[in-house]
């Protein structure tokens, strides 16, 4: 008799999904899903609308990356006037796109995943949130709030609000900078800085305390992709994508945003709202690839920042024989090397002179039909592809976000966890939380506006082939 | 002088939702030396803006009510039941005692009543007159021409209304 375990919804990513487990008759794993029952149409109704609305629009897709969203279309808007955009106006979306980065990786690492890592898998679910957090080491969840409000800070200087902000357009963006914004800023790198490597340094216990778990979660040979630098360095805002196989060997280079379509392409399934992106020259299913965090540190040559560089290098060791870092539990590791990046790029780019310049905005009109912007997202590589008529009204839209590239290995990664730990009808707290952490690695957000803090509502259903429900655990 | 913090907060693209944040910008613009803090949702970091002020003052909408209700707020010792996307003002509150130690002398919620929470940026005639309200209540406290408690007696508490 075959039976299906729900897990619904998870909690502590963006959005809602289901997770269900399906046994066999003697409780073996033969299969498991993560469901994506939202469904938002974005694509669809920005049809008709003006090119030039689309920074704002899309940047209502979600409360936590609004920005990154923002300046991939301003990207694609850059592509349709076919300008390109003045020094300052580069660095300046340089910078708010690592304010992006630190804000939502500070959120990731210390207000969804620390309640896990500090408290402990098995820990009471009433308690393990933010309040357990703070009760059990104030001063790291203090900090971890500080970083994050850096982070926003940075958004809401440049932008005037914290979230929707649309201060990024089609040729650069609307307000310049000025010194005593920038001085303000400045203020704040030594303690993010100082509490980047705190949280690393706090990781590095984590990899021992769970040494026993870390092997299960979601560690499996996938490709890599994302944007590197044209010198191979790390990249968040430009670049080419660059394709790395689960060995570590480069499998396509330098490719050109505009061609991303003759790369990858996206099957659906009739059991989930997020499209399965996956690398066409490997068809769907062994296409599978991961972006984000765990894909850009394995990807690049380098990182241009002195600190990163090092633990970059910690984390390559990591790979040993194998080529590449394969487990999804080191995207936390990846997540927090970035983290320390984008505080040591925010400051380069906090004493650049050219930051303050005058010339912010390139003017132009509809020059061509159809444009590409491709940036990286906290959760991977992000693109925004628009088709206008003369006008600049927009024809077809199509959003590939980054989540909705890591589904296939997400569902893997499910795969693996309940094959470890599921063990006939018998399903403790423990392992429903393992479960939901595999997902939590890769910190998606699936469209929603904000994050979930609170205690973990679970229904977990165990049901025989007939549809009867054998065994239910609601918490 | 009372050191102030007024936090609005809702959705203003679900119409009547956005009636808090739309208080808190009129106050805004009135009391440009008060700190105002406009958002979607309530977060950790927003313990650290009302850490040590005398009095913080959040500006929701709510659907559990007809009348502009104001209520007094104890910080919360864990998550509360319904903080899931967003933190309730008690567990902000709650944050900002134990992290901090120094909550706000006092905390009240102020609730607009929402009466149309569908798509849309613009609100339904009714919350426009009680946003109006709720901003002359929250005026009155800033300039010191009512207190807290003459206020909590005035306007009703959800359970009352």
């Amino acid at each position: 008799m075959s039976k299906t375990i729900t897990i619904s919804p998870v909690t502590r990513i963006e959005g809602h999904a289901k997770i269900t487990i399906h046994l066999d008759d003697r409780g073996n794993v033969i299969d498991a899903r993560f469901h994506v029952n939202e469904f938002r149409g974005f694509e669809k109704f920005c049809e008709g609308r003006l090119m030039w609305e689309m920074g704002g629009i899309t940047s209502r897709i979600c409360g936590i990356c609004p920005t990154s969203h923002l300046i991939t279309s301003a990207k694609a808007g850059d592509d349709i006037l076919a300008v390109a955009i003045p020094e300052t106006a580069e660095k300046l979306r340089r910078l708010i796109t690592l304010a992006q980065w630190i804000q939502s990786h500070a959120l990731s690492f210390f207000h969804l995943s620390s309640p896990d890592f500090l408290l402990g898998f098995d820990s009471d679910p009433a308690t393990r949130n933010i309040f357990g957090l703070v009760a059990k080491d104030k001063d790291f969840a203090r900090r971890g709030i500080r970083l994050r409000k850096f982070g926003q800070e940075i958004i809401e200087v440049l932008g005037s609000r914290r979230i929707h902000t649309p201060w990024a357009v089609a040729g650069g963006v609307r307000e310049p900078f000025d010194s005593a914004k920038r001085d303000h800023l400045l203020g704040w790198i030594p303690e993010a800085k100082e509490t980047a490597q705190i949280a690393l340094k706090t990781l590095r216990s984590i990899h021992e305390k769970f040494a026993a778990d870390i092997p299960n979660f979601g560690n499996f040979r996938s490709m890599f992709v994302g944007l590197v630098a044209p010198d191979g360095a790390l990249e968040y805002y430009d670049g080419a994508l660059r394709v790395m196989d689960g060995s570590g060997n480069i499998i396509a280079d330098k490719i050109d945003i505009h061609k991303y379509a003759d790369y990858f392409g996206e099957a659906s399934e009739s059991w989930s709202y997020l499209k399965f992106p996956y690398y066409k020259p490997l068809g769907y299913q062994k296409g599978m690839y991961r972006v984000g965090p765990l894909a850009r540190v394995n990807i690049c040559d380098y990182i241009d920042t002195p600190l990163a560089e090092q633990e970059r290098r910690v984390f390559k060791a990591l790979a040993g024989d194998a080529g590449a870092v394969n487990n999804s539990f080191y995207y936390h590791f990846a997540r927090l090397i970035e983290l320390l990046f984008a505080v040591e790029k925010a400051e380069m780019l906090l004493n650049d002179p050219a930051m303050l310049g005058a010339d912010i905005r390139a003017r132009a009109m509809i020059n061509r039909r159809m444009g590409i912007g491709a940036s990286e997202a906290p959760r991977g590589t992000l693109f925004h592809k628009y088709e206008v008529d003369e006008n600049g009204v927009l024809q077809k839209v199509n959003l590939i976000i980054a989540t909705a590239q890591n589904n296939l290995a997400m569902n893997r990664t499910v795969h693996q966890l309940a094959i470890q730990y599921i063990d006939g009808n018998k399903i403790t707290e423990g392992i429903l939380n393992r479960i939901e952490a595999g997902i939590r690695c890769f910190d998606p957000c699936l469209s929603c506006s904000t994050h979930a803090m609170g205690q973990m509502p679970l229904h977990v259903q165990v049901i025989d082939v007939e549809g009867k429900v054998v065994s239910e655990r609601i918490r | 002088m009372t050191k102030t913090v007024v936090i609005g907060y809702g959705n203003t693209l679900r119409r009547d939702d956005g009636a808090g944040v739309t208080a808190a910008e009129r106050l805004a613009l009135e009391f440009p030396e008060t700190d105002v803090v406009t958002a979607a949702g309530l977060s950790p970091e927003m313990a650290e803006s009302v850490a040590g002020c005398d009095r913080a003052i959040f500006v929701d909408a709510s659907v559990r009510t007809k009348n502009v209700c104001v209520t007094r707020l104890a910080p919360a010792g864990t998550i509360q039941k319904g903080d899931g996307h967003s933190l309730s003002p008690e567990a902000v509150l709650g944050i900002c005692s134990s992290l901090y130690g120094n909550p706000p002398g006092e905390a009240l919620l102020v609730e607009i009543p929402a009466f149309d929470c569908g798509f849309g940026e613009s609100m339904s005639a009714a919350t426009l007159r009680l946003v109006d309200c709720s901003v002359q209540l929250i005026r009155e406290l800033l300039t010191g021409e009512t207190t807290p408690e003459i206020l909590l007696y005035l306007a009703p508490s959800p359970a009352d209304d």
